[in-house]
């Protein structure tokens, strides 16, 4: 008898897990699978049939060609690519250095700044600081230029990336330190020649975190850079909301995939390296 | 014998000292440049009226007396609640029975958990520009399916984001789409931190799994149940992006949050950016009083 409850309970579970995985995998995969097709659809493949994931007639790109050249999806890429790169760059070397200090330099003033960083993490600043930093880079005439959202980006950046990379660097050996002053290193030495190789992982995990938050940002771009020639891919895609309100929206779903197929891709091949980097900070805690 | 050993030793420290502040110098810079001198700065613009464009007039406590007549920041605070508790509420709940239902080593497992993080890594104005199309009343993907199943008649489609009564539920719908595998994750790394042990001594005790889920799943998880709710519900009172992207606070302000608004009177067209910053302060103080309150809930849990 106690067998046959059990048989029954474990029935039961697999009919549950298994709806649930179903049931959440179609529910997230679909909307995405009718993006990408609907973007290889041609007008009139759209009109006939609008739920259906085949493309009638064959692929047609079409739509690429719009979005990437009419729309100007490209010029919005590079320019977030741009943006992304060079805050990345500030990014990795202010809170690299810092969180070395932090991690291996005895001064005082240190476990200040530990809890600094802790609490910047946790508690959002960046609504009631909007105004104000808007204000003084106004005052500094970057307003619609790359540098505002590069310099407020880093900015924003620091206090996760400092607090993700010095723990990492708390797991690294302290002898490691003693040895190399023995053997005459001096601290750059030891910072970019011993330290940095091995810090890899860490700083992999501070990048794809960094990475996905400053490529999908929209605030930021929305409030300083106002011309075309500067707006970023979030902002692009917004364009697509007002001016092709009555265009078919295969056309918009194109620009949709220019954004998001290459980091997806990207994501399939390194999952578990996104996935750790995306909720590092949240898991650490 | 031991005094040269004792310099040796404070100069030492001493150049630690220097080299340390060398290295921190540029973030401290930068920070106080671009946080520290702006946050305290929030506080004498939210007490003058500003432009944008010329000097800010002092008006003293004005803002805040308006911010507390003003029927549009209640309203909007509520929306924020409403979207908070919703999505918070099921995204967490959601997340944990998933992560429950992964952390056990079936085939495709890895699969699952790498599709439902898949929309946590694409931008929220791509997520709600797709789910516009979902949601369209003459050729979404919703309506058409309903059209075509003769739920509907075209004649007279549901306008999902553009109903009053619907919009904010659509936001929400959307808002859990992306985030729950976020918490899926959270979960499962919390699960693999509780001891096996404790699951062997109930499983000699002969407890049942429901048993085991609820006297040392649930107990061990609660620090980390506490770290998901942290972020769902900075996330929540918020919210920007995504609504700015699918209703754009429509209709009759039926998803209006506090973010839209603040930016609608400064940035969007008003230009009441004293006024603005008085409403993210208050804001912010709404913010920091839930957050020290779970976070000093999670420090006594660990104790």
């Amino acid at each position: 008898m106690f067998k046959a409850d059990r048989l029954r309970f474990s029935t039961l579970y697999l009919v549950i897990r298994w709806t649930l995985m179903i049931v959440g995998a179609v529910v997230i995969l679909y909307p995405l699978l009718w993006m990408v097709m609907c973007s290889l659809k041609t007008d009139e493949a759209i009109r006939m049939n609008m739920y259906s994931l085949i493309p009638i007639g064959g692929p047609d790109f079409s739509n690429y060609k719009f979005a990437w050249g009419t729309a100007n999806m490209w010029k919005y890429g590079i320019n977030s690519f741009k943006v992304t790169i060079i805050s990345l760059f500030f990014i990795i070397l202010l809170a690299y250095l810092t969180s070395y200090a932090l991690a291996r330099v005895r001064f005082p003033g240190r476990n200040f700044l530990l809890t600094l960083f802790v609490t910047l993490m946790l508690v959002p600043l960046g609504q009631v600081t909007m105004i104000p930093q808007y204000k003084l880079i106004s005052g500094l005439g970057l307003i619609n230029t790359h540098p505002s959202v590069i310099l407020l980006y880093i900015n924003a950046g620091i206090p996760i990336s400092v607090f993700l990379l010095t723990s990492f660097l708390e797991t690294i050996p302290r002898e490691l330190d003693e040895s190399a002053f023995i053997d005459g290193a001096n601290r750059l030495r030891i910072i970019f020649q011993i330290y940095l190789p091995l810090s890899v992982p860490g700083l992999a995990t501070v990048i794809i975190f960094q990475f996905m938050n400053i490529w999908n940002d929209f605030f930021t771009p929305l409030i300083y850079l106002q011309t075309p020639e500067v707006r970023t891919i979030t902002l692009g895609l917004q364009n697509f909301r007002h001016l092709h309100g009555q265009v078919e929206y295969n056309r918009l779903f194109a620009a949709l995939c220019i954004a998001s197929v290459p980091i997806i891709t990207v994501y399939l091949a390194f999952q578990n390296l996104f996935i750790s980097g995306i909720t590092a900070g949240s898991v650490k805690m | 014998m031991t005094k040269p050993a004792a310099k040796r030793r404070y100069s030492k420290t001493r150049a630690d000292a220097l080299a340390g502040y060398g290295l921190v110098l540029p973030t401290l810079f930068l920070f106080l440049f671009l946080t520290v001198y702006p946050f305290f700065n929030a506080f004498y613009i939210s007490l003058t009226q500003w432009d944008g464009f010329t000097e800010p007039i002092f008006v003293g406590l004005k803002n805040f007396r308006n911010l507390f007549a003003d029927k549009m920041v209640w309203q909007t605070l509520q929306n924020n609640l409403v979207f908070m508790v919703f999505t918070c509420t099921i995204k967490v709940t959601l997340g944990f029975i998933i992560a429950m239902f992964l952390k056990e080593k079936f085939f495709g497992n890895t699969f699952f958990r790498a599709i439902f993080f898949m929309p946590v890594i694409m931008s929220f104005v791509a997520i709600g520009l797709l789910w516009n199309y979902i949601f369209n009343p003459n050729y979404g993907l919703i309506n058409s399916v309903l059209f075509a199943l003769g739920i509907m008649s075209p004649q007279n489609p549901i306008t999902w984001t553009g109903d009053p009564n619907l919009a904010m539920m659509c936001v929400i719908i959307v808002d859990i789409w992306r985030w729950t595998g976020y918490h899926v994750v959270l979960f499962m790394a919390g699960l693999s931190t509780i001891p096996s042990e404790l699951y062997e001594a109930a499983m000699v005790d002969g407890a049942s799994d429901w048993n085991k889920t609820r006297y040392i799943t649930i107990p061990q998880m609660r620090g980390m149940i506490l770290t998901n709710l942290i972020f769902c519900l900075t996330g929540a009172l918020s919210v920007f992006d995504l609504i700015y992207t699918m209703t754009g606070g429509g209709p009759y302000n039926k998803t209006k949050v506090i973010a839209i608004y603040t930016y609608e009177i400064s940035f969007g067209s008003k230009n009441q950016f004293g006024y603005a910053t008085s409403i993210n302060i208050l804001l912010f103080f709404i913010i920091l009083i839930i957050t020290t309150f779970l976070i000093r809930a999670m420090n006594k849990m660990k104790d």
